[in-house]
């Protein structure tokens, strides 16, 4: 280091400038163990690899479901050239979606507590055992801030709360990405740990250390109680013999107008004026002979086809109930449309994402895919889609367009 | 090699898994970080980053400290044969509390005006009973456990 010119200089003549780096050099060769550096400054017994290993387990099934649920839902919802989503069997989307959103509840309590669990190696010494140790710790960032906002923006989704300031389904979607390779990498560093821990030889770095209270398999089990006490009071918002039970779940399946829940009202959608014009018509239009136009009670007079069918919605709640309408392969066929098309049905809403559904032949084609005018005896109210709404077998909620006024053959 | 006392450690990470683990992950992570750019508008990215690392410095700096000194009051505070049945209770009252924020807060409503649908019950008792339930049974497993060590010392 040169000595030339230098304003500052101490008593020795040298700049102060070394002084400072040469403290800086040793600070980092040997920085002071304090606070959570401190050797023995986490005295728990929980801190274990057992307990970890389990709680790492569960987290990786946990995950693994909610993430290839999640690309399901996603997909059905933006379809592929390679994916064709099905009407059948007409309970799998709400399974599946339901799965979805309960396994991420059941998945909070494992991330909490395997993160205090494995908390100390935060502030493991050395901080760093060259690059490879340097990159598995780079990898621990994405895995733990990922799996965090994927289970707090799932939480505030399904409770309506929109807070972020941005697109909740490519936040969510693309963070599972990076969660997901993260925890790849990380399954890799520790498969050798989990391994030891299954085969009863774990190591026992620890015993000795503070006990008395939850033992390392209370621990696991009391992650475990608090999952099933969450996923519980919940899971009635879609499994129907649990519904007394979801006493803190975001939705009931049976409040709302006509005894079920509603999504987008009349009013949110701008449709309240327009969807009770006495000049509304359903249209049948595009790749047709004819165009056909309806009014209310050209539909009424028709012999109408009932079903019993599912709203599945993306947040994870469902409801039955029978539907009386009709069949959108009837209208192809009295346009005159191919009985193979493709259909896209279009609603009143002049905005939004989910204002049109395509349904793709399987769709167009199933005899209970139905432009439904009536729910459980009644005309529609409302706010569920009056005067006519789509509803389909195995259809998330969000495709099941209400206030329709056109289909067009595609 | 392995620093006394840390849960999971198994060294430096080596071998083929490991190596095949890091290649496969880091595509993964790069697609996800490649489709974010592509789909997320550039207004919403710092807005995005803000809630993926805000909520690992909140995770590690606030709660888990925060649950750490919680648990020292146990410690202190529970006699030791009663201290895992309320080590549990306290954790599912937690984790219960904080996945119930958002229908607790309620401004889901606020978002679905005229909705009456969305977020139908009353949260706050509804919760209070939930725990009333869990400190009950914590309850019962704590006269057990308080039973159980006074029959292993009359042995």
């Amino acid at each position: 280091m040169s000595t030339a010119g230098g304003p500052s200089r101490d008593a020795g003549g040298r700049p102060a400038r070394t002084h400072v780096l040469r403290r800086v050099a040793a600070l980092v060769a040997a920085p002071p163990r304090v606070g959570p550096l401190r050797e023995g400054a986490f005295p728990s017994r929980l801190h274990d690899e057992r307990p970890a290993a389990w709680l790492g387990i569960s987290l990786g099934v946990t995950f693994a479901v909610c993430f290839a649920t999640g690309l399901l839902s996603d997909l059905i919802q933006h379809p592929q050239a390679w994916f064709a989503w099905t009407p059948r069997p007409a309970w799998l989307y709400r399974v599946s979606q339901g799965t979805h959103v309960l396994t991420g509840l059941a998945a909070v309590p494992l991330l909490l507590v395997k993160l205090w669990v494995v908390y100390p190696r935060l502030w493991q010494w050395p901080p760093l055992r060259g690059v490879v140790h340097l990159t598995e710790r780079l990898t621990i960032a994405p895995l733990v801030a990922g799996a965090l906002f994927l289970l707090a923006t799932g939480v505030m989704n399904i409770g309506y709360w929109y807070a972020w300031g941005f697109g909740f389904v490519e936040g969510h979607y693309w963070a599972a990405w990076i969660t997901i390779g993260a925890l790849v990498v990380h399954v890799g560093a520790k498969a050798g740990v989990v391994g030891r821990v299954l085969r009863g030889r774990a190591r026992d770095a620890r015993d000795g250390a503070q006990g008395n209270g939850l033992s390392r398999r209370g621990l696991v089990a009391g992650a475990w109680l608090a999952s099933g006490l969450v996923v519980l009071t919940v899971a009635g918002e879609t499994v129907p013999f649990l519904r007394r039970l979801a006493v803190l779940a975001p939705r009931d399946m049976r409040a709302g107008p006509q005894g079920f829940p509603v999504n987008k009202t009349a009013a949110g959608a701008d449709v309240a004026e327009t969807a009770v014009d006495p000049g509304w018509r359903l249209r049948v239009e595009g790749a047709v002979d004819q165009v056909l136009t309806f009014t209310i009670d050209d539909l009424r007079a028709r012999s109408l086809t009932e079903a019993t069918l599912t709203i599945a919605c993306v947040e994870g709640w469902s409801s039955t109930q029978r539907w009386r309408g009709v069949p959108v392969l009837e209208l192809v066929a009295e346009a005159g449309g191919a009985p193979d098309a493709s259909v896209r049905v279009e609603s009143l809403q002049t905005f939004g994402p989910y204002r049109a559904t395509t349904l793709n032949p399987a769709f167009a084609t199933d005899p209970d895919t139905l432009l439904a005018l009536d729910v459980d005896g009644e005309p529609l109210h409302l706010d569920h889609g009056f005067p006519v709404r789509l509803i389909a077998p195995n259809n998330p909620g969000v495709l099941q367009t209400k206030w329709v006024e056109k289909v067009v053959v595609l | 090699m392995t620093p006394a006392g840390e849960p999971g450690d198994d060294g430096v990470p080596h071998g083929s898994v490991w190596w095949t683990a890091l290649g496969a992950g880091t595509l993964l992570m790069a697609y996800g970080v490649y489709g974010l750019l592509g789909q997320l508008a550039p207004e919403q990215r710092p807005r995005w980053l803000l809630w993926f690392l805000g909520g690992l410095a909140v995770h590690d700096l606030v709660v888990v400290p925060a649950v750490l000194v919680a648990g020292l009051l146990v410690r202190r505070a529970v006699p030791a044969a009663v201290r895992a049945p309320v080590q549990t209770g306290l954790l599912a009252s937690a984790v219960l509390a904080v996945v119930s924020i958002p229908v607790l807060t309620g401004y889901g409503r606020a978002s679905q005006p005229g909705n009456a649908s969305v977020l139908p019950f009353d949260y706050v008792p509804n919760l209070l009973g939930v725990l009333a339930l869990v400190w009950a049974l914590t309850a019962v497993a704590a006269v057990a456990a308080v039973l159980r060590a006074r029959r292993a010392r009359a042995r």
